[in-house]
């Protein structure tokens, strides 16, 4: 794997590449809230040779830059993958997104179907099911909790980010990684930000057009995810023509970390559709 | 090869000729299956329908170069060069500009 930054319409985007140019479509691998490119670290080197694979931290996470007013909604990460793809002169990829990514991915197949050659939502957020009550709580309370110290908003996050891992140590790991951009009063404002743009009328505006999707759609999710249950897996899979749905035992909501594997062979025989 | 999803296309577009996504999804299936005329028939019936950004032009260029209708896949690409511009993606039109400079090449 290598990494680089790359400018994207005047923010510097972090993403690392994989694989191998070859017969097959470069493969997007687009993260949630409030995670980063971490999340498919075991997932890249389960891919199938002869794909090119990016994998980015979006506007604001990871290594990314901090958003300076861009918007960091559905729509913004959006058309910044597309942005992305175009300075990376990929023109047809495929598409795997996992919570807020998967939103993203959703978008894109719609508003840009041409561009999506296979789609992929992961536990995703979708119609207007997001985000947890907790996350509503914490929303509703920033303006009073907003300027309170970085440690106090990550700690309410850490403990819920928790509950998406069946492995607790894994979870405690990682955790640490995603939260860190974010500690210090800079972060606090970027990581409040985020929390601003969660939300869910992004996704129920593409319910409609869902029946639309061209693309080949695989849907995956973790048997007990406990923040988007899998009642919307089963929605997801009723409403886009064609898609496949594998529920994946024993994993809660950070499917690409708890089962690397497994997710590694549903995406294999999807890149065959 | 998938029949399943290329019956369904061609099934759909029987049923609904003038939907743009659904020629676009037919043409892809015909493009895997390496049915390249079918594909090429239901690319361009697409963008005769749809506004595209660029990609359709593309996808259309190959299929028409590897038909051997070199002259066509060149027009193609050319249209492809200046959508791609239009809508604000010279990443595509730049590999567009390759790809039509390798034809240029190979006659």
């Amino acid at each position: 794997m290598r990494g680089e930054f790359i400018d994207v319409g005047g923010a510097r985007l972090y993403y690392y590449a994989a694989g191998s140019r070859g017969v097959g479509e470069p493969i997007v691998f687009i993260h949630g809230f409030p995670t980063s490119s971490h999340l498919w670290c075991d997932v890249v080197p389960c891919m199938p040779e002869g794909h090119r694979v990016v994998v980015p931290d979006l506007l604001g996470y990871g290594r990314s830059d901090r958003p300076d007013e861009q918007d960091v909604g559905i729509k913004g990460h959006a058309e910044r993958i597309i942005a992305l793809l175009d300075t990376l002169r990929i023109s047809y990829a495929s598409i795997v997104g996992h919570d807020v990514g998967g939103g993203i991915a959703q978008y894109l197949a719609i508003k840009h179907p041409t561009r999506v050659a296979r789609l992929a939502l992961i536990d995703s957020v979708a119609f207007d099911d997001w985000p947890t009550r907790n996350v509503k709580l914490a929303k509703a309370s920033l303006p009073l909790t907003r300027h309170l110290p970085a440690t106090w908003i990550l700690s309410i996050l850490r403990g819920d980010l928790q509950r998406g891992y069946t492995d607790q140590d894994r979870g405690a790991r990682s955790v640490d990684i995603y939260i860190r951009p974010f500690s210090a009063a800079k972060g606090r404002d970027v990581l409040v930000e985020h929390m601003l743009s969660l939300d869910p009328a992004d996704t129920e505006a593409l319910t409609t057009r869902l029946k639309d999707i061209v693309a080949p759609t695989a849907i995956v999710w973790g048997a007990h995810d406990p923040f988007l249950p899998t009642a919307i897996a089963k929605r997801l899979h009723e409403s886009i023509p064609g898609s496949t749905l594998d529920i994946i035992p024993d994993a809660r909501h950070f499917t690409p970390e708890e089962a690397p594997e497994t997710i590694g062979k549903i995406l294999t025989q999807w890149l065959d559709r | 090869m998938n029949p399943t999803r290329l019956d369904s296309f061609r099934l759909l577009v029987a049923q609904s000729p003038n939907n743009a996504l659904a020629r676009f999804g037919l043409a892809n299936e015909a493009l895997k299956a390496g049915l390249l005329r079918e594909a090429v028939e239901n690319l361009q019936a697409y963008l005769s329908m749809h506004e595209d950004e660029g990609n359709g032009y593309g996808r259309l260029a190959d299929a028409l170069a590897k038909l051997g209708r070199l002259d066509e896949a060149k027009a193609a690409y050319q249209t492809g060069i200046e959508t791609a511009r239009r809508f604000g993606h010279p990443g595509m039109a730049s590999d567009f500009e390759e790809r039509l400079a390798e034809l240029d090449e190979r006659e």
